[in-house]
């Protein structure tokens, strides 16, 4: 890829036009005066007569910035600049002749197109996405269509009342910020010592969500995506908050639609309330009579209310155990063991192992 | 009258005379010469890490390749004089517009300055991978493949490896490339060379090993021959409670306590321990003592000791601390290692100074240390600090 800059006029009009052509690392001079390429040819490459800045488009307030790592040299009619490492697209680079220190430098710009950056990653959902939350919602999730930037996280997400006033630190900052391995989902947790209840920040701070707000999750549009690129607009979700939830998930009052024999119709589960719809993909399985997992993919659907499981092969008949395992939450991070606030009744600490729940089906 | 060729005393004496010389030229050609270099191009995979020995040797640790590469520099003129650098406040900005690409796309892994001409080199990398987390090294997001070197002005130029005198050993065993670090999900074989220092000829290398038993000191004679010593390392973790294997040393120096060779070594998060030199045998595992618990969250960065109006001071610098400075004679009076859970500092006292943050610290010259330091601003600065100070 061979990109040519023309200057016209710089130069005495007399002479031929000053050219330069610019590949990955190099950069080829011709139409430069006989005169200057003489005086450069008798200099050693590696004098300042001939420099190139990164970065730059002009020489003022240089102050102390050093000349790209190169060499140069005059090749018959022509003065080639030969880079160290090759030129970064999408910055001017300024070249400097100077072939006597008493002499006015000579400047010219060049540079190669930036690479094309993909397009701008886009807010994909945010969960929970119902229009109520409970007072002691525990996490928010949000989904990228392509990787985020790191570092942005708590300075791009804000809670605000109807009238644009912010919510103070609904937040708990974590500085490695608690993405995905692919920067695609954010989980951010609404400050836990401002929901237990007796604690100290609750106490002094209260709910981060107060029960009967009408409240804005709002997603800044200037949060730039991996490469530095904008989502765009800003998102508003709104929502209401609710009274604090202070059960837990009851996998005995789950319906099970329970199709039939020979079929590849998924299995229904329909939840007692809205479930983490993230932890649900890790936290449900599927086993046999024999206790042998079944082969299959399970779908938890938007609104973490229900989920289905699809066989890889057609339902056999015989006995099935929907198994699940005991940390799966609710919003507000009451798992099937324990209710994340409790009240503390004399040494009662704890409430054991965690462990696998199940519920039994045929399939006939 | 005998002929003098009859006369014994002169062969005697003239064969003592020339051996006279043999032994004083031998002694005179120094480690340069014993150290038979070849010349040729190296290509290290990373150069991890790095350290100087005498006569402008230049140890390179190639934790990726797994190599240790000793570099004749041939940078062998004295410094002029025993003062300090002039301030650099934006040392990555002055090297990315040598390199041609934005200030965040340099990378400095490791610095070491050479005691005769008091010239600094660095490994650098230009770009990285994504950093994600507050204990990701420079070696944990990118190789180190360019050696620059500064001389006292602040001037810069490339030490180029495709011609060069040197002379390599390998690491053997080191960690498999393919094992990761248990929370930092990073590869762990950027740790198969993770400090080095030379010391009375022999060249000390700390690192991972692909042993259960990860954590290892391997010992090379110098001039490099075919042995290879390597000791496993076992430490207490008052913070954790717990002796451990698969941490290794981050930062390391000898000192001298009680007239015996010991070895200071840092780990993460943050426990200062020592080792005698004689406990390092090929093949043995061995338990260091461990003399402090620094602070968690912490990632010590580089160590340095010097001596200075008849003072040894060891100066620790951190990633989440300050600046530490212990006195021999409080680490001589810890007597007991710490063996049992201790809250999350305890144990040798030091004097600390502002300068958390100090990514890498040498030795510059008689009266100062150099260090690199990022600043609030985000840049990274170079200074030298006067060892009268501390």
């Amino acid at each position: 890829m061979i990109w040519i800059c023309l200057w016209f006029g710089l130069f005495d009009p007399s002479q031929q036009a000053v050219q330069l052509e610019v590949t990955a690392r190099s950069v080829m001079v011709t139409g430069l005066p006989a005169t200057t390429l003489a005086t450069l040819a008798a200099q050693d490459g590696a004098t300042s007569a001939v420099r190139v800045y990164f970065d730059r488009n002009d020489l003022v307030n240089l102050a102390d910035q050093p000349a790209l790592m190169g060499q140069w040299r005059v090749v018959g009619e022509r003065l080639q600049f030969q880079a160290r490492f090759p030129f970064r697209g999408g910055y001017d680079h300024l070249l400097v002749i100077q072939p006597e220190a008493d002499e006015v430098p000579q400047t010219f710009l060049f540079s190669l197109p930036a690479p094309e950056k993909p397009p701008a990653a886009q807010l994909t959902g945010i969960f929970p996405n119902a229009d109520t939350v409970p007072a002691n919602l525990l996490r928010w999730y949000l989904f990228f269509d392509r990787p985020m930037a790191h570092g942005y996280a708590y300075r791009m997400v804000r809670v605000e009342t109807p009238s644009g006033d912010v919510v103070a630190a609904p937040f708990v900052v974590v500085a490695e910020e608690l993405w995905d391995p692919s920067h695609r989902r954010l989980t951010l947790f609404l400050d836990p010592g401002r929901i237990k209840r007796g604690v100290g920040p609750r106490q002094s701070h209260g709910l981060p969500l107060q029960p009967g707000r009408e409240l804005e999750l709002v997603i800044d549009g200037r949060w730039p995506d991996a490469h530095g690129s904008a989502l765009g607009q800003d998102v508003r979700h709104r929502f209401r908050v609710t009274a604090e939830d202070d059960r837990s998930p009851e996998p005995k009052a789950w319906r099970l639609s329970v199709p039939k024999v020979g079929e590849r119709t998924p299995l229904q589960v329909t939840f007692d309330e809205v479930l983490d719809r993230e932890q649900a993909k890790r936290f449900l399985a599927l086993a046999d009579g024999t206790d042998t997992a079944v082969a299959g993919t399970w779908l938890v659907a938007d609104d973490g209310l229900t989920a289905s499981f699809e066989p890889a092969q057609p339902w056999r008949a015989g006995d099935y155990q929907l198994q699940i395992y005991s940390r799966l939450e609710d919003l507000a991070g009451n798992n099937l063991r324990q209710t994340f606030n409790r009240p503390m009744t004399g040494d009662q600490v704890g409430a054991g192992a965690h462990r696998t729940i199940t519920r039994s089906f045929q399939i006939r | 009258m005998r002929s003098l060729t009859q006369a014994p005393w002169l062969k005697v004496l003239i064969v003592l005379m020339l051996s006279m010389l043999w032994v004083t030229t031998a002694q005179a050609a120094g480690l340069l010469t014993r150290a038979e270099f070849n010349e040729g191009a190296v290509t290290p995979k990373s150069m991890s890490a790095l350290t100087f020995g005498p006569e402008g040797i230049l140890f390179v640790g190639d934790a990726v390749g797994a190599k240790i590469y000793a570099l004749d520099t041939g940078d062998r003129t004295a410094a002029a004089d025993q003062e300090p650098l002039p301030e650099e406040r934006d040392l990555e900005g002055k090297i990315a517009a040598m390199m041609g690409i934005p200030a965040g796309d340099v990378l400095i892994h490791d610095m070491a300055v050479n005691p005769i001409s008091q010239n600094v080199y660095m490994s650098i990398s230009r770009g990285r991978a994504a950093w994600n987390s507050a204990f990701l090294m420079p070696n944990d997001i990118g190789n180190a493949s360019i050696l620059l070197r500064m001389d006292k002005k602040g001037n810069f130029s490339e030490v180029k490896l495709n011609k060069v005198r040197f002379s390599a050993v390998d690491v053997p065993n080191p960690i498999a490339e393919d094992k990761v670090h248990r929370w930092k999900e990073t590869k762990l074989r950027v740790d198969a060379v993770s400090d080095l220092f030379f010391h009375q000829d022999k060249l000390y290398v700390a690192g991972l090993s692909n042993e259960e038993f990860a954590s290892t000191m391997r010992v090379y004679d110098f001039p490099f021959k075919q042995q290879k010593s390597a000791t496993k390392l076992e430490i207490y973790h008052g913070a954790h409670g717990k002796w451990e294997t698969a941490s290794p040393i981050r930062a390391f120096v000898p000192l001298k306590i009680d007239d015996k060779d010991h070895m200071l070594a840092a780990y993460l998060c943050t426990p200062l321990v020592s080792f005698t030199m004689d406990q390092f045998q090929d093949g043995k595992a061995i338990r260091g003592k461990t003399l402090a618990e620094l602070g968690s969250g912490n990632q010590p960065l580089d160590m340095v000791a010097f001596e200075r109006k008849g003072k040894t001071r060891i100066v620790l610098s951190n990633s989440n601390r300050t600046l530490m400075i212990f006195d021999p004679a409080d680490i001589k009076k810890q007597s007991e290692g710490i063996t049992s859970e201790v809250a999350h500092k305890a144990g040798v006292p030091y004097k600390d100074r502002s300068g958390v943050q100090v990514q890498q610290m040498d030795n510059f010259n008689d009266k100062f240390l150099v260090m690199m330091q990022r600043l609030p601003n985000g840049k990274l600065a170079m200074y030298c600090y006067n060892k009268d100070w501390l």
